[in-house]
This record gives structure tokens, C-alpha cells and sequence, in this order.
């Protein structure tokens, strides 16, 4: 059976995230009972997967990797739309089940801004961090599902290998953030993709932090913060 | 009876409606809600004479904080709710739901023990009834 648009999750490495992925998808059920939910996670916590919460469970050839979302992306079951959502984020508004009429024809990623007063460095001398990568719906077409393979493998290069710009103009820090990467394809590589942002978009996402005044209408997704203690805590239990 | 005002904040991002503390000399604490737009209000002729644009400012940016903090409190509760296995297999798909929607520590406890105790009842064998005389 095929199914035209859906959500996706990915998990791996800690407990603690499949947690929050059973919550968030679950969340989403709440208020939107139809909604179709994947679930790619590495097959060492399968069992910490809530079954009830997603639709299609992923396990097979599943890397445990720190960015093991970027590896799901072009793997998604969807044939039109997927809304990728991160594992620590919580549907909290009806108006979810209007989603797909968000993402404008010309459009093949639909996402949302960051806020530099509520992130980490997001400038450098030749460019800026602006997609926010917890939270976008993407279509399936060759050239969107090209670009999320290439987020992928240009992910784990920069991660493997030298840093090969010059500290001044892209600080090396930045190799560990795939929202580098996504400036990197757009900007550099000039992949042909058009991406747009949500109108309203904090309240899409609204991340921990966000200012009062960052949405108009009610907030649909909130992002929490995953209380890193306890995933530790939980990750204790899986080691050998 | 005379009261002092604590704590004026903004609640709308319009920035009309402001929520504030009523202090009384007899030791009486009223929270209320002042509409910033009615200039003849005298509650809030009083948080203006009182308080600086800044100042609100400053106190509803205090407010949103302790929002946060709140709000993640409570989604770290959920979660911590979630690990116990009755919990979280649990064919009480409505209780799950109003676990998940809880608005406050209290919802969080009573919605996860509502699911524990009926865990618990499922588990019982008719045995567990008879009381020897």
C-alpha cells in the first residue's frame, strides 16, 4: 500500500530519544488521528518503541549515528509530502491536519527560520544559518530526494574529514551542525531546490525559548528541550 | 484598603491585556487581570504611575521564562510517566491521550495512576478477591 503524505521520525544512539519520539508521534495522533507516522530506528532500541504511536516501524539497515535523520530522509515511505519532525518536539493544535496545504506547489522544502537570540553561532563571513532543521515537510521528487541523499553523505564527509575552509571565513566549529550542510547545498553546491518558510512559521515550530510575540495564531508543534540527564540515565541501561 | 501592585506583566503579545498581583495591607494576595486600553481604568492608573514601559517589559520577559521553564518541567514529567511500563503499554488509549494533553503536574500524576490502577485491576485472578474469614 502506498500512501501519499506522512511524517517521519528518526532515532538512535540513546533511549531517551525513542522516548520522546513514541511522545511526539503520539501527540500528533491526538490531534490528528489520521495521520500516517514512520518511525526509522537503529535496531538495537526497537524494543523501546511504542508500537501503538506510529504506523510503519524501520529498523533494517538503520545506522547508529548522531544524524541518523539525515539517513531516513530519502528513505521516506511518502509519495508526495513527508513532515520530518524531531523527537523531541510535541503537537499541540488541531490545525496539524492542515499541513499539507501549507507546502505551496513551486515549493519542495517548506521549513522554519532560526532565531539567532535562541541559538548557537548561525553567521560567518560569507553566509548565515537560517533553516531551522528540527522541523520541514519535503516533496518526493528527484530533485528534493537528490538533496536529501547528498545532506547525508556531505553530512558524514564533513564530520570525517579535514575542514577545508579557512577558520576566518567558516569557523570549523561548524562541522558538526547539519545545518551547515544544508546552507552548504544550497549556497556552494547550488542544488536546485526551492525552499520556502511556513507563513507563521514559530508556530510550527516553536522552539524552547522563542519569544511571546514569535507567532500570531496558536502554536501547533512546541520544541522542547530533551532533559539530557535522564537520557543519559537511560542510555546506561543499553550498554554491554 | 490600600494595595500595592507586584508583578505586572503583559499576557498578549498585542500587549493590551495585563495580568498583575494585588497586594493588601491585610495580608490578602488577588491576582487579576487589568485591560490595557481602558485609560479610566484605576488599577491600571496605577500599574502606569507605578511602572515603566521598560519594567513591564522586563517583568514579561520574566514571565515567559518562567513559562519555559514550566512547560519543560512538565514535558520532562510526561516522559518520566511514560517509562513505567504499565504506562506506556497500556491498551487505554484514551487515558494514554489525556496523559499526553495534561496541563499540570497534578493531571500528570492522576492520568498515570488511573492507567497503574487499571494495569494493576487487569492483572488481578478472582483468587486475589476472596478475603479468608
Amino acid at each position: 500500500m502506498t500512501v501519499r503524505n506522512g511524517f517521519l521520525l528518526a532515532v538512535s544512539i540513546d533511549p531517551g530519544y525513542v522516548e520522546g519520539a513514541n511522545f511526539a508521534a503520539g501527540s500528533i495522533k491526538d490531534c490528528y488521528p489520521d495521520a500516517h507516522i514512520t518511525l526509522f530506528v537503529e535496531p538495537k532500541l526497537r524494543h523501546y518503541v511504542d508500537e501503538s504511536c506510529f504506523d510503519t516501524i524501520i529498523s533494517e539497515d538503520v545506522p547508529s549515528h548522531i544524524r541518523t535523520k539525515l539517513y531516513a530522509l530519502s528513505r521516506t515511505p511518502y509519495t508526495e509530502m513527508t513532515c520530518y519532525v524531531d523527537a523531541d518536539m510535541e503537537c499541540v493544535h488541531e490545525d496539524v491536519t492542515k499541513i499539507w496545504d501549507e507546502v505551496p506547489q513551486d515549493c519542495d522544502i517548506l521549513i522554519t527560520k532560526i532565531r539567532p537570540y535562541n541559538g548557537k553561532e548561525h553567521k560567518f563571513k560569507i553566509g548565515e544559518m537560517i533553516h531551522h532543521g528540527g522541523f520541514f515537510v519535503y516533496r518526493t521528487n528527484p530533485q528534493t530526494i537528490n538533496f536529501m541523499e547528498r545532506w547525508w553523505t556531505d553530512y558524514a564527509k564533513q564530520r570525517a574529514e579535514p575542514w577545508p575552509y579557512e577558520e576566518d571565513v567558516i569557523p570549523k566549529s561548524f562541522a558538526q551542525w547539519d545545518q551547515f550542510t544544508f546552507w552548504k547545498l544550497l549556497n556552494v553546491d547550488q542544488l536546485p531546490v526551492n525552499v520556502k518558510f511556513f507563513n507563521d512559521d514559530a508556530r510550527w515550530n516553536f522552539v524552547n525559548g522563542y519569544y511571546l510575540t514569535e507567532n500570531k495564531d496558536p502554536i501547533i508543534f512546541y520544541h522542547h528541550t530533551m532533559p539530557h540527564r535522564r537520557a543519559k540515565e537511560l542510555a546506561e541501561t543499553v550498554r554491554p | 484598603m490600600k494595595k500595592t501592585i507586584k508583578n505586572p506583566h503583559w499576557i498578549n503579545n498585542a500587549r493590551t491585556v495585563l495580568s498583575v498581583e494585588f497586594h493588601y495591607d491585610d495580608g490578602r494576595v488577588m491576582s487579576a487581570v487589568v485591560n490595557g486600553d481602558d485609560v479610566n481604568n484605576v488599577d491600571l492608573k496605577q500599574v502606569l504611575a507605578e511602572f515603566t514601559p521598560e519594567q513591564l517589559e522586563d517583568n514579561t520577559r520574566k514571565a515567559i521564562a518562567k513559562q519555559n521553564r514550566d512547560r519543560e518541567a512538565l514535558f520532562a514529567l510526561k516522559l518520566k510517566a511514560f517509562e513505567v511500563e504499565a504506562v506506556k503499554n497500556t491498551p487505554e488509549k484514551k487515558l494514554k491521550s489525556a496523559l499526553r494533553r495534561a496541563k499540570s503536574d497534578i493531571e500528570v500524576f492522576a492520568f498515570a495512576s488511573a492507567i497503574i490502577i487499571k494495569d494493576f485491576e487487569s492483572k488481578q485472578t478472582p483468587s486475589d478477591d476472596v478475603t479468608e474469614e
